[in-house]
Order: structure tokens, then C-alpha cells, then sequence
């Protein structure tokens, strides 16, 4: 099923969690909703949901459409939506039978499965998420990573036309995590049922996520593949929030724009917000792992930076500097590569910026 | 030779000594003493006193019945009272929050004679029930309403952090399951609050069961009709009969403890499915 949000803000007294969004969702697709805390991502999902009412605006009005019909004024029951928990909310007082079967239970006479029927979808989902031994276990004896699969069967049982999460992973154990958020990717390439989940983990929208959308105070700041969120990030924020990223300010002059003492040919910079003919306060933003340390300057443009820590244990070794300038310099350098000749700490070292990218400050 | 189980919280052998020497002079040491004195008396005059007697037996329904007439309609409307002040914020909860424990400070003469005056033939309330042949102050209606009185606490105060502790996670996930209102109320929100509100409705029983000054002046107090036990046994310790006043004491201990003990049984049960 797409879904159309048009114009939705919501406020929470002076708040503005959600302002003014516009998005669509295409069927059979899974979405991220990446943000950090009150940047309004879990707030848009619970609007999906019916679970929030999104404000009345003065000009135009909020819509939020289901294959294109307004379900606005649907209730939360009516919606056909599979909601999903951070802290699981499973009915403690059910076994994870009784949980699962709780959407086909309270449908009205008219529509509700036998109980055979009940047992036999019950046990197809159990079959699915691979608890079949614990379905009359009570939801206090599972661990997390269990609980929050059944609270995934349980939202599947009523065969909803979106599965919205929220958080779904962020109570769990690291490991439990990276296997549950593979094990939900393999899952949505089975029953392709279009997903929507929040999380402020870079890390876990980019791995499993069709389409990421980055939203900081109630705007979306960028919407695209994982890839494009990457490697070309569309704003400041998406640049610093995903993956970590060295910044210099300074100002363009004439055709150079100036960092300190890192000078560059503004024709030469990549990115967005700038025009190699106006004037005024730029950033530019370097990821560690493209910034590369030598002896002596060859061409690239650069700053002399002091080495200041070396983190040698991790898949790559962090190395802390500091320029004259006085600005903190992350770098990422790899084991192979890294030289303890002149990679010391104390000594005076050249970081050559091989990839750069300036938004306007 | 026993070593005994490391135990990382000090303090268990004085704090446990300590407690089971304060029950046992608060409570254990009063009530053996009063089995005791009931054991100079043979069983078949405890039985013709404090079992047979008609006077008497109508005392223990009186007694009984109320109280859990009232701590059911405590039950009930505690909920609902105990409900609004935790889910709804409006001017003046604090002050209705404040007027429930009311019935726990004030004396419960002061209540009695209250309801009395209101509830009376000519009393405010009870002049517009008479005309339609309801009779509260001096019968039945008017023994429960003192107990409902003195035992609202006790409902509202157990369910408070109950319902305060309900997750709303847990009815937001119900609904978009497409489950009602009332199938939320009856699956989800009464069975997580069965063991709070059955300690509510015992607390209150209890209360009921045990009190004597309110209805003493609501009750009008005539034989048969609207006698409560501990009235009788008031009765015949004025009358100098220490004896058969322990015998009644006894029966209704007796009786007490059976029901309290069944309640935390059915809480227990109802308990043991949803341990988080």
C-alpha cells in the first residue's frame, strides 16, 4: 500500500515536532525514518498510525492518504496498520499464543476465524519468527530479542497494509540487534508488505532500509537511497548525523574560499548552497577516513595538524590531531597504512583533505 | 556442619527478628489472648452463643453483607474516582485528590452523625427519599452507605499507582490490532489491574467488617434488622458477659481471615500470570 503525507505539522504546545512534511511512501517499500531524539520521526509515524491527529492548518490541510484515500478521520483500529513497539507492549496477562491471536480475537462475529483457524494462523506466524516452543509462555519469561518478535507476529496477524515500527531494535542488546534487524530485512523480502521504521541509528537504516529519510526539528533534511544519504549527503546536518565528519569554517573571498590557513580554489569545491562568485561564511566538512596523513605536503590541499592520540584498537586506527589553528581533527587511517615511522604522538604531520565538501554556514 | 548462603544485603536477622517481635506484640499476642479466654467456655456453649443465637447470627449478616455491599461499590466507583484523578488533569484534582482521605482522618462518629442528620426523614437528602418509600439513616442502605464512606481510600489508593503504572503503549497497540474500547477495558486494562483492585475491595471488606462508630448512629440499631456484630459484642461487654463477647470476637476473627485469605488467593492467581 503507498502512503500520502501532504502539509502534516504537529505541535506539542510550543513544540513543533513535525513541520510541514510532505512525503510519499511507495508499496512494497521499506523506510527509514532516521533522526535524533524530538526531530519529530516518531511523532510523523504515530500520525501514520492514527495514533496522533496532525494540526489543523490556517491555509493548508493536513492528508494523510492510504492508496490515495483519505484516512484522516479512520480510527487507529480501522486503519489496517501493524504497529510495533520499542518497549514490545505485549499483553503481560497472554502467552505469546494469546498475544498473537489477540487481532483475530476481537474482530467483530461477522469477520472472525474459527478458532481452528486462529490456531492455524497463529501457528504459521509462531513458524515464522521461530518460537513455535514458546507460544504458551507468558511475554516476563522471553528475552528481548524474543519479545519483540512476537510483538512482530502480533502486528502481522491482522494482515496489515503498512508495518510501522518505532524503535523496534533500540531496547535491545547490541548483538541481539544486528541479528534481529537482518533477520527483519530478510523478513520484508519475503512477505514485502510496505514498512515503515524509526531509529536514530545511522548504522541500522542504512544497512536494512530501501529509502532513508533524515529529519532534524520536525523537517526532512534529506530523502533518498542509503547510498545517496551517504556518500552525497544534502545538507549540513545530513553530513555531520550520518557517519562522523571533520568541520572547517571559514569564508569565500574573491574566487578562494579560506579555512585558517587551508586555502582553496572555489571552483575546486564540492557541494551544495555555494556559488563560486558570492561571498560569505562557508563550512567545509571532511570524513575522517578521506583525509590522508603525510610527511610532507603533495599538492592536495591540507593543513599541518599535531598528532595528538592514536586508538590503534578497532577495525581502523583513530588518530586525534590538532591544527594550528587549534581545531580538532578526526582521522581514520587504515591498519596497512598506518606508519609508525612518523605517525607518533607529538609529531607535526601533514593531513591532505582528499575529498571535501563546503555548505554554506 | 551448615554453611549458611552468602546474603549481600546485610541485615536480614535484625530487621526480621524486628519485625516478627512487633507483629507478634501488636497483633499475635492480643488476638491468641482473646482465642485463649474463649477456650475456658465448652463448644457447646460457644456454639448456643455466638452460633446459634438468631439475635446474633442476623449480627454476622448484617455485618458481612454490608461490608461487601460496600466494598463492592467501592470497587466500582474507587475505579472510576481512582481513574479520573490519575488520567485526566482539571482544575481542582489535587483538592478531589486531597477530600478521598478525608474519611481516613476524620472520626468516624463525626461521619456517622453526619450521614445520620443528612439522611434522616427531615435531613436534607432523606426528606426527598421518603416520599418514595426509600429509607436510608436507620436501616440497611444507610449501614452500607457509612462503609462505603469510611472504606473509598482504600479502592482509590491501591488503583492509583496501578493505573498510573498502565502502560498506554499496551491499549495504543490493542487498538491498532482493531480491538474497541470495550475490549481494551475488559483484555487489557481490568485483568492488569485485577490484583490492585482485589487488594482495594479486601482493604475496604476489612474495613467494613471491622467498623463501629459510624453505623452505630446511622443504624438506628434494632435487633434483627440493622444489628452489627461488633454492636453485640459492645452489648455484652456491658452487660459484664467478657465471655460470650469473646465468643462472637472469635467468630467473626475467624470468618475475617477466611475471606482475607481467599481474596489474596484470587490475587495471587491473578498475579501469577503478569510478573513483568
Amino acid at each position: 500500500m503507498g502512503i500520502d503525507l501532504h502539509n502534516i505539522t504537529k505541535t506539542f504546545g510550543t513544540f513543533h515536532a513535525v513541520d510541514n512534511v510532505n512525503l510519499h511512501i511507495r508499496t512494497g517499500e521499506l523506510v527509514a525514518l532516521l533522526g535524533p531524539s524530538g526531530s519529530g520521526k516518531s511523532t510523523l509515524l504515530r500520525i501514520i498510525a492514527g495514533l496522533e491527529r496532525p494540526d489543523m492548518g490556517l491555509e493548508l490541510s493536513p492528508e494523510v492518504l492510504f492508496d490515495g484515500v483519505p484516512v484522516a478521520d479512520t480510527k487507529v483500529r480501522h486503519r489496517g496498520v501493524g504497529f510495533v513497539f520499542q518497549h514490545y507492549s505485549l499483553f503481560r496477562q497472554m502467552t505469546v499464543f494469546e498475544n498473537i491471536a489477540f487481532g483475530l480475537r476481537v474482530r467483530p462475529r461477522a469477520t472472525r476465524p474459527t478458532s481452528t483457524e486462529i490456531r492455524k494462523q497463529v501457528g504459521r506466524l509462531l513458524d515464522l519468527i521461530q518460537l513455535q516452543s514458546l507460544a504458551q509462555r507468558y511475554p516476563h519469561q522471553l528475552s528481548g530479542g524474543q519479545r519483540q518478535r512476537v510483538a512482530l507476529a502480533r502486528a502481522l496477524a491482522v494482515e496489515p497494509k503498512v508495518l510501522l515500527l518505532d524503535e523496534p531494535f533500540g531496547a535491545l542488546d547490541a548483538q541481539v540487534r544486528l541479528d534481529l534487524r537482518r533477520w527483519l530485512r530478510k523478513l520484508h523480502d519475503e512477505i514485502h508488505v510496505t514498512s515503515v521504521f524509526v531509529t536514530h541509528d545511522q548504522e541500522e537504516a542504512l544497512e536494512i532500509a530501501d529509502r532513508v529519510i533524515v529529519m532534524n526539528e520536525g523537517k526532512i533534511e534529506q530523502d533518498g537511497s542509503p547510498d545517496e544519504v551517504f556518500h552525497t549527503p544534502a545538507t549540513p546536518f545530513v553530513m555531520r548525523f550520518i557517519g562522523s565528519a571533520n568541520r572547517f569554517r571559514g569564508r569565500i573571498e574573491q574566487s578562494r574560499a579560506v579555512f585558517g590557513e587551508l586555502e582553496i580554489e572555489s571552483a575546486n569545491l564540492e557541494g551544495s548552497g555555494h556559488d563560486s562568485g558570492s561571498e560569505g561564511e562557508i563550512d567545509l566538512y571532511v570524513r575522517p577516513h578521506e583525509i590522508e596523513l603525510r610527511r610532507t605536503p603533495n599538492g592536495i590541499p591540507g593543513v599541518e595538524a599535531v598528532i595528538e592520540h592514536i586508538h590503534q584498537a578497532g577495525p581502523v586506527v583513530r588518530i586525534d590531531l590538532r591544527t594550528h589553528a587549534g581545531d580538532a581533527l578526526a582521522v581514520d587511517v587504515a591498519h596497512e597504512l598506518f606508519d609508525k615511522q612518523f605517525m607518533l604522538c607529538g609529531n607535526t604531520v601533514f593531513a591532505a583533505l582528499r575529498r571535501t565538501r563546503v555548505f554554506v554556514g | 556442619m551448615t554453611t549458611r548462603a552468602y546474603n549481600p544485603l546485610p541485615g536480614f536477622g535484625l530487621t526480621m527478628g524486628i519485625s516478627l517481635s512487633y507483629v507478634g506484640l501488636i497483633v499475635i499476642i492480643p488476638l491468641a489472648g482473646l482465642l485463649l479466654s474463649v477456650t475456658q467456655m465448652s463448644v457447646n456453649e460457644f456454639i448456643r452463643v455466638a452460633v446459634l443465637d438468631p439475635r446474633v447470627l442476623a449480627s454476622y449478616r448484617v455485618s458481612f453483607g454490608s461490608a461487601g455491599i460496600a466494598a463492592s461499590i467501592n470497587a466500582l466507583f474507587g475505579f472510576i474516582v481512582a481513574w479520573v484523578l490519575v488520567r485526566y488533569r482539571f482544575p481542582g484534582r489535587r483538592f478531589l485528590d486531597a477530600i478521598v482521605d478525608i474519611p481516613f482522618a476524620l472520626p468516624t462518629a463525626v461521619s456517622g452523625i453526619a450521614l445520620t442528620t443528612l439522611y434522616a426523614s427531615t435531613g436534607w437528602i432523606g426528606r426527598y427519599l421518603e416520599p418514595l418509600g426509600v429509607q436510608v439513616a436507620y436501616a440497611r442502605p444507610g449501614i452500607v452507605l457509612a462503609l462505603v464512606l469510611v472504606g473509598l481510600p482504600f479502592t482509590v489508593r491501591t488503583l492509583q499507582p496501578a493505573i498510573q503504572e498502565l502502560e498506554i503503549d499496551m491499549e495504543e497497540a490493542a487498538a491498532s490490532l482493531g480491538a474497541n474500547r470495550v475490549h481494551i477495558f475488559f483484555r487489557i486494562i481490568l485483568p492488569t489491574l485485577m490484583p490492585a483492585l482485589l487488594t482495594g475491595f479486601s482493604l475496604a471488606l476489612a474495613r467494613g467488617i471491622g467498623e463501629f462508630g459510624s453505623v452505630y448512629f446511622i443504624a438506628g440499631n434494632l435487633p434483627m434488622r440493622t444489628e452489627i456484630a461488633p454492636l453485640l459484642i459492645i452489648m455484652k461487654l456491658e452487660q459484664f458477659d467478657y465471655l460470650g463477647a469473646a465468643a462472637i470476637g472469635t467468630v467473626m476473627l475467624v470468618v475475617s481471615f477466611a475471606l482475607l485469605l481467599t481474596v489474596n488467593i484470587l490475587q495471587w492467581l491473578s498475579r501469577r500470570s503478569s510478573v513483568s
